[in-house]
């Protein structure tokens, strides 16, 4: 075969799709951009074709894929299957068009039996040097060696009551090798094995149906990504985050997102751990706070859009993981894009197209026209749900039934959500909830509903009689008259005066555009 | 008998009937320190000492030091201070009003200090007088309108203590007439009756009988009045709290160690041993106790009556089977038994009557009187004015002619940090009495394991005794020793001495030292000596903390005590027979046959069908609204009874790891549901998706399948998770997660409700919402 199959983020040539897939592709240009990119190489799709051509993997490859693992352990200053400062990759698809269907990823490829406990002396937690360890096993196991997800769950449910990560991972080694016939490999034989998977994945089932159900080639093939594993839990100075450029829910200017210390990626999206905002960076890393404003400046500035940015901190070293455009409301649609044209990034004909007519209805619904005053938030937490609405309180789902039988418009707030709740749900006009993140229960049935929500306010304690509970030192009585801002994520005390969207000048203005849009085919303007 | 020289002041209660009356000048004891001050005089063996109330405790130093005369202002002759005056034989009149005398600082009138008083108690209305020349005031009178409503009030307090709710009688009469309308047999027990759980009705009928029990037994003494130095409603109210908010669950791990004929066998302690605290008092205040305490939580509304259904079913029921242990079955209590409690074995009995010698002079006769009472006040005192340092058994008839009354005294129990004033004391002293009395004498064994008796004064028919050491709580029963009379002054001494230390110690205390110590006496006492003999007392003070209070009882603290509820309380929940809350009756449904459809519902809060929800609307257990079904509050207590007993069937440990595995899917879908609703418009996304929810309803088949072998609901469940996956495949995307739809996050939401409904855990702790 002429030429490399292996291209480092540095040497790959200008963001290929067809050869190194979309992923691959995104990882180029956002190196090339400048952002602090986890060390990578991509295998081209040409492997891939090999691969399914043959049945196995080129020779090539090999020697390829020992210098390029050479150079992540350069870069990483640690060693692949090394025992005592493992260096640990991911293995991605990548096609070059988006493929669902196909094998994800394996994490954690390189951890062995010989070096978990490495793994957990550098975080200080053994437990999650298990868990780490565990989930390569589960991936191994199914998307890997093929083993049936429900034989690996019995395997797993066999166990003694009381079983830890530590004897699920003993199951999960013994499984792996009863049936699939040889043991977990060292990290050398994983990554092999790995990428093996996704190649195979491009004739997965669900990938053909797809492909098929889109038009797309089967003979466009994928490319696979192994890149460097980077841990936000090694130590205090480390952590990870999701931020936006600006703010999501209103547009403002200025970076808005989820932080936490000592924590993988999966902490912060899970939500089951109150996140804190990104100025906490700061305080503690005032380096790399300017770090980060300055690769939201340089993506903004790239991809002339509100971008979403998924980051780790590695004891004290920023990376930057993953971004794409940021999902918004409506309003903050409007905004962002009158702000880019002011700016001249874009210009009002590209302004009127970024709005969808969803989006452009969302922003025109009444907003609390004044951000409260400091004494009348009665708590903050996460804009779960979008949406202004003033109620009276009710602290119990059958008492915000019967209140909304009698007329009253209700807000439902509650220390935890369950099934239970749902009809107090149903009933009310806004929800707050004392715990859980943007993904609880709650909030998924509060977007299901339409219905404002914010979460996580903090501890809700009610009283026996649920009339009156307090939050942190604040009292809350049933009938307590309060507006829910489920786009800044703040409930106020008494009921904030709501005021025609339009009354924001930056609206007015986009609408004035629309109106003077030369043509009246804009999708948005349906009226 | 109004001799010339002395007038007549104020009319009591003799506690009991003297041959002769005395004099004293009279000593105003109105706090610790005047009662401490009082006793270094030397005149205290001329005085007659006036106090408020009837509690024993706070006159201890003046018993102690033998006074000539007690006279109180409020109080009755069966409170602890009218058993203990008896005992050591100081006339006594209790709940004397005062027509003459000065003010004191409350209004109260009083003989003025030093005035020469006269007790005449040879009727049962005691009198007393006071020496002519006294300058007094006349007591100022009241307000007609004000005295005629208070006389009003009186009688009907009056009516109140005669009769249980104003019908009911004290004594045989009144528990034949409590047990006439009764239908379940909950007072009578047997083996099989103490096996399985109590039902409701059964609860309710011993609840009701509780309620006049305890007022036959107590109804005089919640009047008694305050203590002066304890703050006695306070700390029993507060201690009744705690052990119903943490009782049960030593009851429970009590029973998992040795089974319910285990704890029979430990109820039978009372048959084989003296001297242990295994005793009929304690095994009553097992249910008594903790029922009580959630008759106040009620009263205080607290909590309602149904939210510890399961709870006071499960302690009665533990209760019961201790007395299965006392009885070997029949009637439960001792007012079912004309208050005789006969409980030793014959050859304790025997050997008693052998060991006893009578008293060969007046000499020895003033030394056992006086070891009796000292004894029984020391015990007062180290557990707070609680008798549950006094336990007596009997009457035994004797062969030739007479009875036996065996009585411990419990001396030491190093449960209590503040008994090291009783070092050198033995756990427990015995005294085996035998009386042949040469008059018609009426003994009540009360089921709190005092003794009362008409005439009270029944030591002077007191014809031999003999005495018993049991060294610690864990000297077997073998090794019991008799005492001989040096011993005995060795006992009296050192008690003397310990309860005018515990005495000073106590009245320095501030109040809620006293109130945390009381309450520490009422929640640890009646649970340590079963929980010993079951061998897992140190696991509940090392394990499940023991000593701690309960949140519930921390909050109900500054209710009962700054709020001031717990002197208002007790009398009247006492007197009314309103300390136990009947349970909801059992709803007139099959409830096996029902719990599917309620089970639903509690995990689903509404639903628009129900099946058969005619008749359970008719049982009153849901009800329709517009939102759909609900379940009613009887329909929740219904459910939480059912579920409760489900648990008790399951393997719960081996259930909670097969839910670790539901678990580890659960943030994954949370996730994947989150992503669903935020990308609405990506359809690359939204296929990814849905691949990605496929793969977490395959992940979580085995699962549910694994549970449905427990729980055969569960592949109901699993059944409509597939259902509804099928139909988001198919292209309904509101079957993903709609929530007004049984799409797949409404079904696995209700999969996670009952997996964390039958576990019993919340999401608080488990950290998932």
């Amino acid at each position: 075969m002429a030429g490399p199959l292996c291209f480092a983020l540095s040497d790959a040539p200008a963001p290929d799709r067809a050869l190194l897939g979309g992923k691959g592709a995104g990882l180029v240009e956002m190196s090339g951009l400048g952002l602090p990119v986890p060390p990578a190489f991509i295998i081209g799709t040409p492997c891939g074709h090999a691969y399914l051509a043959q049945g196995a993997l080129p020779a090539q490859l090999h020697d390829e894929l020992g210098a390029q693992l050479e150079a992540l352990e350069k870069a990483s200053g640690l060693g692949f299957g090394d025992d005592d400062r493992p260096m640990l990759v991911s293995v991605r698809s990548g096609a070059p068009v988006s493929m669902p269907g196909m094998m994800d990823t394996v994490l954690n490829v390189g951890l062995t039996e010989r070096n978990l406990a490495a793994l957990g002396r550098d975080t200080g937690d053994e437990g999650f040097a298990h868990s780490c360890f565990e989930r390569l096993l589960e991936s191994f196991a199914t998307t890997v060696r093929g083993i049936s997800r429900g034989v690996v769950e019995e395997a797993l449910l066999d166990l003694d009551a009381g079983a830890g990560a530590q004897e699920r991972c003993a199951a999960l080694l013994g499984l792996i090798e009863a049936e699939s016939g040889s043991p977990l490999p060292d990290a050398k034989g994983q990554v092999t094995e790995a990428i093996e998977a996704v190649f195979r994945s491009w004739n997965s089932r669900r990938a053909i149906a797809y492909r098929k159900h889109k038009g797309i080639s089967d003979e466009m093939g994928t490319a696979v990504v192994v890149q460097l594993m980077v841990f936000g839990n090694r130590g205090s100075n480390s952590g990870s985050g999701v931020a936006f450029t600006r703010d999501p829910s209103t547009g403002e200017p200025g970076a808005f997102g989820d932080f936490l210390f000592s924590a993988q990626g999966e902490d912060v999206v899970a939500g089951e751990r109150d996140a804190l905002p990104l100025e906490v960076i700061g305080e503690r890393l005032p380096d790399l706070q300017a770090e980060l404003e300055r690769v939201f400046a340089l993506l903004e500035r790239d991809t002339r859009d509100l971008c979403e940015v998924e980051f780790t901190i590695e004891e004290g070293t920023l990376w930057v993981l993953q971004t794409r455009p940021g999902q918004r409301s409506g309003r903050a649609a409007v905004r962002v894009a009158v702000a880019l044209a002011d700016d001249g990034l874009i210009s009002r004909e590209e302004a009127l197209e970024r709005v969808t007519p969803e989006q452009l209805e969302a922003a025109r619904a009444p907003v609390f026209g004044t951000e409260p005053s400091a004494e009348a938030i009665l708590a903050q937490g996460l804009a779960a749900s979008p949406g202004a609405v003033v109620g009276e309180v009710a602290l119990d789902p059958e008492r915000a039934v019967a209140m909304n039988e009698e007329g009253r418009t209700v807000i439902l707030m509650r220390p935890t959500t369950s099934p239970v709740d749902l009809p107090g749900v149903i009933a009310a006009a806004g929800v707050v909830t004392g715990r859980g993140g943007r993904t609880s229960h709650a909030a998924v049935v509060a977007r299901g509903m339409g219905r404002p929500a914010v979460c996580g306010v903090g501890d809700l304690v009610l009283s026996e009689d649920r009339r009156s509970a307090s939050l942190d030192a604040v009292e809350i009585a049933e009938g307590d008259l309060v507006s829910v801002d489920g786009d800044r994520g703040l409930v106020a005390t008494g009921a904030l005066p709501l005021s025609p969207a339009e009354d924001d000048p930056i609206l007015a203005r986009y609408l004035s555009w629309l109106d003077n849009a030369p043509s009246k085919e804009t999708h948005a303007h349906q009226s | 008998m109004s001799d010339t020289g002395f007038e007549l002041i104020g009319t009591g209660l003799s506690v009991f009937l003297g041959d002769q009356e005395v004099e004293g000048p009279v000593v105003w004891l109105d706090t610790p320190a005047a009662v401490i001050e009082f006793v270094s005089r030397d005149s205290v063996a001329d005085s007659i000492v006036l106090a408020r109330g009837g509690t024993t405790t706070f006159l201890t130093p003046a018993l102690t030091a033998g006074v000539k005369g007690v006279v109180t202002l409020q109080g009755h002759p069966e409170s602890h201070l009218g058993i203990l005056s008896r005992e050591y034989g100081i006339p006594c009149v209790m709940g004397v009003g005062f027509s003459a005398g000065i003010q004191t600082d409350r209004g109260e009138t009083i003989p003025p200090a030093g005035a020469i008083l006269r007790l005449d108690t040879t009727e049962s209305e005691g009198r007393v007088l006071i020496e002519e020349g006294a300058e007094l005031e006349a007591a100022p009178t009241a307000d007609p309108d004000d005295a005629a409503a208070a006389a009003a009030q009186q009688e009907q307090i009056q009516l109140l203590l005669t009769r249980y709710r104003g019908e009911i009688p004290h004594g045989s009469e009144g528990d034949r007439e409590m047990r006439s309308g009764f239908k379940t047999s909950v007072m009578e027990l047997s083996r099989e009756n103490v096996d399985g759980d109590l039902g409701i009705e059964e609860a309710n009928e011993l609840m009701e009988y509780m309620g006049w029990n305890g007022w036959d037994f107590l109804a005089q003494r919640a009047t008694e009045g305050e203590s002066g130095l304890i703050p006695r409603q306070e700390y029993e109210t507060l201690g009744c709290v705690n052990a119903w908010q943490r009782w049960p669950e030593f009851f429970e791990l009590i029973t998992d160690a040795v089974g319910v004929d285990g704890l029979i066998e430990i109820g039978g302690t009372s048959r084989r041993e003296v001297g242990s605290k295994a005793n009929l008092l304690h095994t009553w205040c097992t249910g008594f106790i903790p029922s009580f305490g959630r008759g106040v939580l009620v009263d205080l509304g607290v909590e309602a009556p149904e939210a510890g259904a399961v709870k006071i079913r499960s302690a009665l029921q533990f209760m019961r089977r201790l007395y299965m242990g006392i009885w070997d079955g029949g009637p439960m209590l001792t007012s079912m038994r004309d208050y005789k409690a006969p409980l030793l074995d014959d050859e304790w009995i025997t050997r008693f009557q052998d060991e006893s010698s009578g008293p060969a002079d007046p000499d020895e006769k003033t030394l056992l009187q006086k070891f009796n009472a000292t004894t029984e006040l020391m015990g007062f005192l180290l557990h707070f004015d609680n008798r549950s340092g006094l336990a007596d058994s009997g009457p035994y008839p004797l062969p030739g002619g007479g009875f036996m009354i065996v009585r411990d005294h419990f001396l030491n129990d190093p449960m209590y940090h503040w008994h090291d004033v009783a070092e050198g004391l033995p756990h427990a002293i015995t005294q085996a009495m035998v009386f042949e009395p040469d008059e018609e004498i009426n003994l009540a064994l009360m089921d709190g394991a005092t003794l009362f008796t008409k005439p009270a004064n029944y030591l002077k028919h007191l014809k031999s005794m003999s005495v018993y050491v049991r060294d610690t709580k864990d000297t077997p029963i073998s090794d019991l020793r008799k005492a001989d009379h040096a011993e005995m002054q060795q006992i009296i001494d050192r008690c003397d001495e310990g309860s005018s230390r515990l005495y000073k110690r106590i009245a320095s205390m501030p109040k809620r030292d006293k109130i945390m110590a009381g309450a520490q006496v009422y929640y640890a006492e009646f649970v340590a000596p079963f929980a010993r003999l079951a061998g897992v007392w140190d696991q509940m003070v090392d394990e499940h903390d023991f000593f701690e209070l309960d949140p519930v009882t921390s909050q109900a603290y500054y209710k009962l005590i700054a709020g001031g509820a717990a002197a208002e309380m007790m009398p009247r929940l006492f007197l009314m027979g309103t300390g136990n809350p009947p349970l909801q009756s059992e709803p007139d449904v099959d409830t096996e046959a029902v719990y599917p459809a309620i089970h639903r519902l509690a995990l689903r809060g509404s639903l628009p069908e129900v099946e058969g929800a005619a008749e359970l609307e008719g049982a009153g257990l849901i009800v329709s609204t517009p939102a759909g079904a609900l379940l009613t509050e009887q329909g929740h207590a219904l459910h939480s009874r059912l579920l409760d007993a489900e648990r008790a069937a399951l393997d719960l440990e081996q259930l909670g790891s097969i839910y670790e595995r539901f678990l580890a899917a659960n943030s994954p879908m949370k996730a994947a549901s989150s992503r669903w609703q935020i990308l609405a418009e990506d359809d690359d996304a939204r296929f990814e998706l849905l691949g990605e929810l496929g793969d977490l309803v395959e992940r979580v088949q085995p699962v549910l399948d694994r549970t449905a072998e427990a729980l055969p609901r569960f592949a109901d469940h699993r059944g409509r998770l597939e259902a509804a996956f099928t139909k988001a495949e198919e292209g309904d995307h509101d079957y993903v997660t709609a929530p007004g739809v049984e799409s797949v996050h409404t079904v696995w939401m209700e999969i996670h409700e009952d997996y964390l409904q039958t576990l019993g855990r919340s999401r608080e702790e488990e950290g998932s919402y």
